[in-house]
């Protein structure tokens, strides 16, 4: 539907002379060759702008033309607009976090490089995906052990950090303060958690299964977002989704359940391994998909 | 959907309108209008079809403007003057005189990014009187003076003018007069020519043109820098790394712009004022929380003026002209400056073209060794040129990079042989005999020349 209606107003224009129902007609058509430009020079110009605001699945608030249409661009423009913009679009990513990232890019790119970046980064991959945002941590300890860093992000999107004194994530007992671990809380995000089992026939007791919850596709992409915007120096040792609702918890202390899992890593031997390779049994604990490793 | 394709949709979307096509959108609308209307029995000067074509080529001259300011949106589509856009697509400016344009205007608007325009080349001379008399008095213009043993390919040779130095030209009216045997140092001169061709080395200004103030000589010049115009790609990727010069957390795109962008955005210079970086290309490698940059320019590896200037640039330490240097290193970041490596290439290629798509071409068989007629060694040439080309832009480390080390397709070369000139075909490699060949850490691919071998079938038809 055209938003101009020269077709109609170029043979109001003419004279009542002028007025044969053939020229109206012909008039007509040229009106309409000119609301065929209109269209295309405002869907031009709606084509550089990826966002009409309104984050949100119902897009409430967005900015919108007189006949509700969203003022931004096709779906087909956005990867012309990422390129322009330096943003990477990620295959499994929605359509809203698309463009939510995209509107976003000089904040983006401004704290690309720091955790917060990151965790600002990734976050919006969840808009239109969950009925609630996850909450996203990223840690880091001190070389010596004397704090760990929390860095978060939670449902609001809003930042913050907690310090917890003395470390409580010593993954490997080579702590370093340009290595650090991604954890991404999808309990109560309304997507459904994988499936679990124990010895092969048992689905109870909250080990992983290689099933249901996000795809493969959609994992590797989580994990793509937070590597694409790690400072040039650091390194991400690994990245994780926690089912979970209690697990990993940052004010807590490391732990070993009778199992042999620890509830957080402390040192060598605890999580660097996914099993201990004496006693065979796992290390980490259950309800925490691990999703990259390098 | 990829980059491409969605450029493929703005360009079809973004076309820009032409006369004929708007008269005959008129005409199917009229068809279809109420009453329909039979236009295609109008005959060609009634005045309704007239009124269609001059509204066709109206719509056409006026759409015109809003299009290509839209077009003008996005860099693929963005030209200067003397630009060609990702589609082919020429400037549309009716003066192609390069100068900046919408793309500068984009680069500039949005990205805070200057695109190197052409400079002249300046230095200073030496001016001798080596008359047994007084020159007559000369003022700043005057003098015209020449580089003789500087050809250039269009066989002339670059031409410089005295410029103006109020400490010089003291006498009556801002004028000069150099007595018998006398000389002049540090005479500030400019070349004629815009651009490169006015690059000259050190001493190589000799003549004085101008006689007619005396019998004057030239007797040092310093060396002489002219640029050209920014390249369009090259200007496109500095301005796309403009949004990481932001970041304060050390992302790898951060040393990829401060490698070739000074903190102003303009082109980055050398250190030692020879004028603005060659480097192109740089590898950003991460270890154990300590950075290794690599660099490299358009022939290979970046020279170590070019690799200095960026270090100064990245680390943030002034050095030379770099007296405003951006700084993207991270404090407690252990940081290393390198210019890339040179992996050596040899290539051996073959490629078809019948007789009837290269002007004065015998059918036959001909090849890079021995004496090749003149067409195909023109042809050789071109293919050497596209394959130096398509070295020149590969990713430092090369594609598919495991922990900074990757690989060049023989693939690619294949094609660049194809590409290389309209009406070739049927190309294959069997140099590089391999499928890839690996680059390391921080390598680039450069072409041997002494082991470049190719062959040239052309057929009938």
């Amino acid at each position: 539907m055209n938003r101009t209606s020269f077709n109609r107003w170029v043979p109001d224009l003419a004279d009542p002379h002028m007025a044969g129902p053939n020229n109206l007609a012909f008039y007509a058509a040229i009106g309409s060759q000119l609301d065929a430009m209109a269209e295309k020079i405002l869907v031009g110009r709606l084509s550089s702008n990826p966002f009409a605001g309104g984050a949100n699945p119902t897009r409430e608030g967005a900015a919108r033309l007189a006949d509700g249409r969203l003022i931004e661009c096709d779906v087909q423009a956005l990867p012309a607009i990422a390129d322009q913009r330096g943003i990477t679009l990620y295959p499994t990513e929605p359509e809203l976090s698309k463009r939510y990232r995209l509107s976003r890019w000089w904040q983006l790119h401004k704290r690309r490089g720091t955790h917060k970046g990151e965790l600002e980064h990734v976050w919006p991959y969840f808009l239109g995906l969950a009925t609630t945002m996850p909450v996203i941590d990223i840690v880091h300890q001190a070389a010596d052990n004397s704090s760990a860093t929390w860095h978060r992000i939670d449902a609001t999107g809003t930042y913050s950090v907690y310090r917890k004194t003395p470390g409580n994530f010593d993954f490997d007992g080579t702590s370093a303060w340009w290595r650090w671990f991604a954890f991404v809380r999808m309990s109560g995000t309304g997507i459904a958690g994988p499936n679990t089992y124990d010895d092969g026939h048992t689905y109870d007791d909250g080990s992983i299964y290689d099933a249901g919850g996000l795809s493969t596709a959609q994992q590797r992409d989580i994990a793509q977002m937070f590597l694409d915007w790690q400072s040039a120096h650091s390194e991400c040792i690994g990245v994780a989704l926690v089912w979970g609702s209690s697990a990993v918890d940052r004010t807590s202390t490391p732990t070993q359940d009778p199992s042999g899992w620890w509830s957080l890593p402390n040192g060598a031997g605890t999580w660097a391994k996914a099993y201990n390779p004496t006693t065979h049994l796992a290390t980490r604990p259950p309800m925490v998909q691990w999703i990259y490793e390098p | 959907m990829n980059a491409q394709e969605s450029l493929d949709y703005l360009n079809t979307l973004l076309q820009l309108p032409d006369a004929a096509g708007a008269k005959a959108a008129i005409l199917t609308f009229a068809a279809g209008g109420d009453p329909p209307l039979p236009v295609t029995d109008w005959n060609e000067g009634d005045p309704d079809e007239r009124t269609a074509e001059y509204m066709g080529r109206a719509m056409n001259a006026w759409g015109a403007i809003p299009i290509a300011a839209v077009r003008a949106m996005f860099f693929p589509l963005a030209t200067d003057p003397g630009d060609v856009d990702d589609f082919g697509n020429a400037d549309p400016s009716a003066d192609q005189t390069p100068r900046p344009g919408m793309l500068s205007a984009l680069g500039e608007g949005w990205y805070g990014t200057t695109r190197g325009g052409q400079t002249f080349a300046t230095c200073f001379v030496t001016i001798k009187n080596n008359g047994a008399t007084a020159s007559l008095p000369f003022k700043p213009g005057d003098l015209t003076l020449e580089a003789s043993g500087e050809a250039r390919d269009d066989g002339g040779t670059p031409t410089f003018v005295t410029t103006s130095d109020p400490s010089i030209y003291t006498g009556i009216d801002g004028s000069k007069t150099l007595a018998a045997g006398a000389s002049i140092p540090n005479v500030p001169v400019r070349a004629s020519q815009i651009g490169s061709y006015g690059s000259v080395p050190a001493g190589a200004i000799d003549t004085v043109v101008t006689q007619s103030f005396g019998n004057l000589v030239v007797t040092a010049s310093t060396a002489a820098i002219g640029s050209e115009r920014e390249d369009r790609a090259d200007y496109i990727e500095r301005c796309l790394r403009a949004p990481a010069s932001n970041a304060p957390g050390g992302p790898d795109q951060a040393y990829l712009r401060a490698m070739n962008t000074a903190n102003d955005g303009t082109p980055l210079q050398s250190h030692d004022g020879s004028g603005a970086v060659g480097i192109t290309r740089g590898q950003v490698v991460k270890s154990s929380g300590a950075i290794d940059c690599y660099f490299a320019d358009k022939d290979g590896a970046a020279d170590a003026t070019d690799v200095a200037s960026a270090n100064a640039n990245i680390t943030g330490v002034a050095l030379g002209v770099i007296t405003d240097p951006i700084g993207v290193v991270p404090d407690g970041i252990t940081y290393a400056s390198h210019a890339a490596l040179e992996t050596s290439v040899d290539v051996t290629y073959s490629v078809r073209a019948k007789v009837s798509s290269i002007p004065g071409a015998t059918v036959g068989t001909y090849t890079t060794g021995g004496s090749p007629p003149a067409w195909a060694a023109a042809i050789f040439n071109t293919i050497n040129l596209a394959i130096d080309t398509l070295f020149g832009t590969y990713p430092v480390g090369g594609v598919e990079q495991v922990s900074g080390a990757g690989v060049l397709y023989t693939d690619e070369i294949r094609d660049a042989v194809h590409d290389a000139r309209v009406g070739l075909y049927g190309s294959a490699v069997t140099t590089p005999a391999t499928t890839t060949t690996a680059l390391a850490v921080g390598h680039v691919p450069v072409r041997n020349g002494g082991a470049t071998n190719g062959t040239l079938v052309v057929v009938a038809g």
